[in-house]
């Protein structure tokens, strides 16, 4: 094991006297527990452990990346970094300003999931296949695994930033498949925390629940394609957030294209009054979620940003870079998969903030519609978006109808938002977390929303 | 072996000290279990990225790593890392976690032949890179002498990686693999729409027709410049090797999966030999064809790789496994088991072959009164398993009176690969490379449910 003050040292060393406007080390521990299940029975336990580090340099707005299993030879590394950027550096280098932090983030966690046996994740991923499977004659299979992951940061910067950071995450997922004839459907549990381990026990009911859904989607139709009103569950919403508008906040997709720039401008009313989008991973403001952390890939402090004020775009996410170019503060949305990859700007945890409607009026004035509940996932092209639904129901009347399979809903940027005519009032958290895939990285992001309801909103169908 | 990058002066591992790491966890582990196999890479990779018509950076990433499987008292377990200095930590994990794992159905290879398959090519290996920026400018020059609106991206990407695999039985082998690829692309924004197009290709060596590529890019925005309406009906709509490789391909690989056949997750799990695609339909899978960066001469478990027909003039041919699930189906592995370091070997294909069919594309093209064409969409994220698809159309394109009116937006399409494709419209003539990893052609639906907005 190297430890850590030989790591801080290296770092500082290699940090001396570069040829470049900006130099940054990154290296990262990781630890982690996969078990799987194939049916009831167990397919994979597995651990593992790494170490991989990167240098990244910036020269004349250019940058030269290095990502590296040995640490041996840094200093080799940041030269490396520093000729490539060289070669690639014209113009100007413009990061803006952040105040270098010395910290050390302890982690702080109610149970650590590392500290739990085996054996004891094994047996509650056991109880969780028999409830799945004591459902229902009709459960074909399950497919579930268990993983806990902990990953230690140590940052330096050649401007004197130096910060270590630790994260954890525990996921229990069980996925069950209901079959029928040639007629196969799927629902899924799903449970993760970042401190928690006692937060994926106990959870047996909404295993029973995911059961039952994949048999009641047995008899579910495929819906009819064409224009509805549509209501959203809470984590559907969330995504929609995500995929509809924070994706085109993301100040890497704005700040060297001046006509999305002109199209994204400050002031520009996307929403009505009542909507409010903000996404943020300060620990502080949204503690516990996937996307929380104090410091993000560049050592910049997180904080919350709205992006949508009362239905008007009032700001967006930056990197120190996209930030410096637009002459905006940085956001702490700086983000890397692993060392083997350069941060990009991506979201945190992004939300809908609560208005003042409830489910049930939003469904009372719903002559025909559909209600959408849970999400198997998402994608943009920043004006088209498309998600689909784990779950869906027609609203005929003001009621709850007939169940839904595969359903997918689709929007545009400029007016979906605009058609959101409802936000309720109560807020939740999507557990389930998720990754968002971006620029072949994926990140843990948070996301949390009330029910929604959207005018006019494209389903898929037949 | 030093995979050194050539312009970056990399600080290549060698491949040699790989070997022996490998060969010191197998001796350490040997007499202390029933199985054992070491499997370990290494991998440079060079990535040249342009954002925003201009060079962005330069990158060098090396990795290199260990994955540990073990059998003892006849159960499976498995460690990971990318520490290469603590042996023992590796072997100790695997040998403790096999207490906790599934019983082994299988003998590893006790020899691995490392046929003719060739995945490297030297010439990927020897450019420099200058010479990478220097084709990515060429073809972001090409993209903006059509339209200098167009804000272009482009990245050419090479990978070199050697795949080292060595088991208690006897078996090992190595070899060593290069892929080339090349990307292009752009956004053009005009008024509040956004247009976005992009060309991807990859080869083991640096044969990529850059020119072409580009010139792919462009025949596509130009045909995108017209947004024309669809309307809400089943139509017919032919889908392009992308989209057949993007929407179509995900939910069959599934349903032929050996893994989804044994748990009964698969519709054909109970359809070997039956009829359930169009006649017309075959489909190979076959990693055996050197040069392609998808193919290999043996899988992540040392099996060689062979000619494996799936679907058969629209029969189920076979199903592909890997060494553990061919065991727990009573049936032999077809040189499937692919993995991720972290992960237990599962069953995944390689290179793809659908069968080309008889018509002209111009010629399916012309014989639709009105209708669609699908490239990719967005959304469609379901239950691959139900054989369900549907998304928002992204790339796409509207047939008015058997030619290509303009792009559609806002328009859905949606289907079932087990309903839909039982009789096809028709398969075109020719197969195309799609993304370097299989090779197919047209397909066309007779009729696909089309929502739009009104």
């Amino acid at each position: 094991m190297t430890t850590t003050s030989s790591i801080r040292d290296q770092i500082e060393q290699a940090l001396k006297g570069h040829n470049a406007d900006y130099v940054e080390i990154r290296v990262e521990e990781t630890e982690a527990t996969t078990i799987s299940y194939r049916g009831k029975e167990l397919e994979e336990v597995g651990k593992t452990a790494n170490l991989g580090g990167c240098v990244r340099a910036a020269y004349k707005g250019g940058w030269g990346f290095v990502s590296f299993n040995a640490l041996s030879q840094l200093r080799d590394k940041v030269d490396l970094a520093v000729r490539q950027a060289r070669l690639v550096g014209k113009e100007e280098t413009k990061l803006a300003p952040v105040a270098p932090h010395v910290d050390v983030v302890p982690l702080r966690l109610t149970r650590d999931p590392r500290s739990v046996p085996l054996a004891d994740k094994k047996r509650l991923m056991d109880e969780y296949l028999e409830t799945a499977w004591s459902r229902s004659s009709k459960i074909q299979t399950t497919n579930a695994a268990y993983a806990d992951s902990w990953k230690k940061t140590t940052f330096g910067s050649s401007e004197g930033t130096y910060v270590e950071q630790e994260k954890a995450r525990a996921i229990a997922r069980v996925i069950v498949f209901a079959r029928e004839d040639g007629n196969v459907q799927q629902s899924r549990a799903s449970f993760s925390t970042t401190h928690d381990y006692d937060a994926l026990v106990g959870r047996h009911d909404e295993v029973a629940k995911a059961a039952d859904d994949a048999v009641a989607l047995l008899s579910a139709a495929v819906p009819t394609g064409g224009e509805y009103t549509v209501i959203c569950d809470p984590k559907i919403a969330a995504v929609f957030a995500h995929e509809a508008f924070g994706h085109l906040s993301e100040g890497d997709n704005v700040y060297e294209n001046e006509k999305l720039r002109n199209i994204m401008v400050l002031g520009r009313k996307f929403g009505r009054p009542f909507l409010n989008i903000a996404d943020g991973g300060d620990p502080a403001v949204y503690p516990g979620q996937p996307g929380t952390f104090r410091y993000d890939d560049e050592g910049t402090e997180t904080r919350k940003t709205y992006l949508i004020k009362e239905g008007v775009l009032v700001g967006r996410l930056h990197s120190r870079e996209t930030a410096g170019k637009l002459g905006e503060e940085p956001t702490g949305n700086a983000r890397a998969q692993s060392y083997r990859h350069q941060p990009l700007v991506r979201m945190t945890n992004t939300v809908i903030e609560p208005g003042d409607s409830s489910f049930e009026e939003m469904l009372a004035d719903t002559r025909l519609g559909i209600f959408c509940k849970d999400w198997y996932g998402g994608s943009t092209t920043h004006e088209q978006f498309g998600f689909s639904c784990a779950e869906a129901w027609m609203i005929r009347d003001g009621k709850l109808a007939e169940p839904l399979r595969g359903t997918t809903l689709s929007g545009n940027l400029f007016r979906t938002l605009e058609n959101i005519d409802a936000v309720g009032r109560d807020f939740e958290w999507t557990e389930s977390g998720g990754n968002c895939g971006k620029g072949g990285q994926t990140a843990p992001v948070g996301s949390g929303s009330p029910y929604i309801r959207i005018q006019n909103a494209v389903v898929g169908g037949r | 072996m030093a995979t050194t990058a050539r312009g970056t002066a990399g600080a290549g591992v060698e491949a040699a000290d790989l070997q022996t790491i490998a060969e010191q966890v197998l001796s350490l582990v040997k007499s202390r279990v029933e199985q054992a196999e070491v499997y370990a890479y290494e991998t440079a990779s060079t990535p040249v990225d342009f954002e925003a018509n201009r060079l962005k950076s330069l990158e060098t990433k090396e990795s290199r790593g260990l994955a540990l499987r073990v059998v003892k008292d006849g159960r499976i377990g498995l460690a990971a890392t990318t520490r290469l200095n603590d042996p023992t930590m590796l072997v100790d994990q695997a040998v403790e976690l096999a207490a906790f794992g599934a019983l082994a159905r299988f003998e590893l290879p006790g020899a691995i032949d490392s046929s003719e398959v060739n995945v490297y090519d030297a010439a990927a290996e020897a450019l420099t890179v200058e010479q990478m920026v220097a084709l990515g400018e060429e073809m972001i020059e090409r993209i903006r002498a059509y339209d200098s609106e167009i804000l272009c991206e482009a990245g050419i990407r090479r990978v070199v990686e050697t795949t080292l695999i060595l088991n208690s039985r006897g078996g090992s082998g190595r070899y060593k693999k290069s892929s080339f690829a090349c990307i292009v692309g752009g956004q053009l924004i005009r008024g509040e729409d956004f247009l976005n197009v992009w060309e991807y290709d990859s080869a083991c060596g640096p044969r990529i027709d850059q020119k072409e590529l580009a010139e792919k890019a462009i025949r596509k925005f130009e045909l995108s410049k017209t947004v024309v309406t669809a309307h809400t009906r089943r139509q017919p709509v032919i889908f392009t090797p992308r989209g057949v490789a993007g929407i179509l391909w995900g939910p069959m690989a599934a349903a032929l999966s050996g893994k989804s056949v044994y748990q009964g997750s698969s519709a054909l799990s109970d359809k070997l030999g039956q009829q359930v695609f169009d006649p017309r339909l075959t489909i190979t899978e076959d990693s055996t064809v050197s040069g392609v960066p998808s193919s290999a001469p043996f899988d992540d478990e040392g099996v060689p790789t062979r000619r494996l027909p799936l679907i058969d003039r629209g029969a189920v041919a076979n199903f592909y496994y890997d060494l553990q699930t061919a065991g727990l189906a009573g049936k032999e592995s077809t040189g499937n088991g692919y993995r991720s370091p972290e992960s237990l070997p599962g069953p995944h294909t390689g290179t793809i072959f659908f069968e080309p069919g008889d018509v002209a594309f111009e010629k399916m093209v012309g014989g639709i009164e009105e209708g669609l064409i699908v490239e990719s969409v967005t959304g469609n994220a379901g239950n691959v398993f139900s054989g369900d698809f549907s998304g928002n159309i992204q790339g796409g394109f509207k047939i008015e009176k058997g030619k290509i009116a303009g792009r559609v937006k806002d328009t859905m399409v949606a289907g079932n690969i087990f309903q839909d494709m039982k009789q096809l419209g028709g398969i075109a003539d020719v197969a195309e490379w799609v993304y370097g990893q299989a090779r197919i052609p047209h397909l066309l639906f007779a009729e696909l449910g089309v929502s739009t907005t009104s």
